[in-house]
């Protein structure tokens, strides 16, 4: 614990292990661009003409999603058996990615809607089941929020995660039953039924790779800033021990 | 097994005694259910002319809100009167104390239910007395008493806590409100019983694994 390590970082440590900064901002500088130019020359779709394109950053994301919210569950998991800071770090680190990837999936989803559908918003059971799944994570992030004491804070957010894990799939199940509404899903599924051929195929992994390398580099990144944090705590009682 | 089951019992019948001295949750879960209802009425005044399609939905929305406000006096009074440490110190198993509060409460919820289908009936002039309607209403307020008890349990620690209960328990409630409100549509509606069973069954599957799961974690959730 920094607590422990009088004036000892825990981060930042030079020679201590091997530093994937870097590593993941040079596969980021040439996955990026990369990708998009896969994304510009890739066949166009038949029916959905250039709106396709948008998959190739929607479906990553919302795979960024899913992963996120499931670190967070394991995160809390581990933190439930072991009662560690460093799994309360992994939980926050994964809700609030969580959270972005999610709504970056919603926003490019209604926008991709918008030109295949002819609407932004419409009730079919993937939607419904991601918005929910949102809400329930914003209300997760909610409660952290409105929690002072830090270990109660990280006990909460344990539950919290645990619970909402397992509510994901129950909501997926109640929205068949859900109404349509006034649009019908033309596509029947999303996704499925467009089908990605030869190069497409080649476009989605690379969009994927580079996703997966985004989220990893937010984590990594994210869980150093909450360390940096409780450094800066352990430094702060440290110093006001030595005035007294 | 027995001595465990007593314990339940005896922090259950505390509860019960208290509220039936008091009168403090039961008599505000049911004025705000009467008021929902009138609320609904002056709000939907064309509705009434076909109450069978928004009373199931309504019912439910009452009991979701009204099942909030008594969820939410549920850990505060114990936490204002500063009984919640007595009764954290009683030597029994915390998940005995979820069990009993979530007894608790589910007791609570169904007697304000069924207080308000009648009024339901009589002032939307549309029967909703049903026999099906009763694994429905039950198994759906099991469903709210497992859930808000354990997130009532969560929110009395922390700063807004009468505004973060709800905020936490609608989205996870979504799928029993879901399938409760089209179970009772189609109850009320006269169909085959048949018709609900899937609804019944997630219904089901959502209070098994929300009775097993927070029994699990209210050790985590309620420590000091």
């Amino acid at each position: 614990m920094a607590t422990n390590t009088k004036y000892m970082t825990t981060t930042n440590v030079p020679g201590k292990k091997l530093d994937w900064i870097p590593i993941l901002s040079y596969a980021l500088l040439f996955m990026f661009p990369l990708s998009l130019l896969f994304v510009l020359i890739s066949p166009t779709d038949v029916n959905l003409a250039f709106s396709q394109r948008i998959f190739y950053f929607h479906l990553p994301a919302n795979i960024m999603c899913f992963l996120s919210f499931l670190v967070y569950f394991i995160g809390g998991i581990a933190y439930w058996r072991t009662r560690q800071r460093k799994w309360d770090i992994v939980m926050v680190s994964s809700l609030e990615l969580g959270v972005f990837f999610s709504f970056i999936g919603i926003v490019t989803g209604s926008i991709w809607a918008r030109y295949a559908w002819n609407t932004f918003w419409t009730w079919d059971p993937r939607l419904t089941t991601v918005t929910i799944m949102l809400v329930v994570y914003l209300s997760g992030l909610m409660l952290r929020n409105a929690t002072d004491d830090p270990s109660r804070k990280a006990s909460l957010t344990a539950a919290f995660g645990v619970i909402g894990f397992i509510d994901v799939p129950l909501v997926y199940f109640s929205t068949r039953w859900f109404p349509r509404g006034l649009h019908p899903v033309i596509f029947g599924d999303n996704g499925n039924a467009i089908g990605l051929e030869g190069f497409m195929i080649v476009t989605m992994l690379t969009c994927m790779v580079t996703m997966g390398l985004l989220f990893t580099y937010f984590l990594i990144q994210r869980i150093r800033l909450e360390q940096m944090r409780d450094d800066v705590a352990a430094l702060f009682y440290a110093q006001e021990g030595e005035e007294y | 097994m027995k001595s465990y089951l007593y314990k339940v019992w005896a922090i259950f019948s505390k509860d019960v005694r208290t509220e039936l001295r008091t009168k403090e949750i039961l008599s505000a879960m049911a004025v705000f259910s009467l008021l929902m209802v009138l609320v609904f009425i002056f709000a939907l005044p064309g509705k009434l002319q076909e109450p069978q399609d928004v009373v199931p939905g309504l019912l439910w929305i009452a009991f979701t809100f009204a099942g909030v406000l008594g969820l939410n006096r549920s850990f505060i009074i114990e936490k204002d009167r500063g009984s919640l440490e007595g009764l954290l110190l009683a030597p029994v198993d915390r998940s005995a104390i979820f069990l009993a509060k979530m007894l608790g409460n589910f007791a609570f919820i169904t007697i304000v239910e069924l207080l308000t289908l009648p009024l339901f009936s009589l002032l939307f002039n549309y029967s909703v007395f049903n026999l099906g309607l009763l694994p429905v209403l039950l198994m759906g307020t099991l469903g709210f008493a497992e859930i808000g008890t354990i997130f009532a349990a969560m929110a009395v620690n922390t700063r807004a806590r009468e505004v973060l209960l709800p905020v936490l328990f609608f989205p996870v409630m979504l799928p029993v409100i879901i399938a409760a409100a089209q179970a009772t549509s189609a109850v009320l509606a006269n169909r085959p019983f048949g018709e609900i069973s899937g609804q019944l069954q997630l219904i089901g599957i959502f209070d098994l694994v929300f009775l097993i799961v927070p029994l699990l974690l209210f050790e985590l959730v309620i420590e000091e």
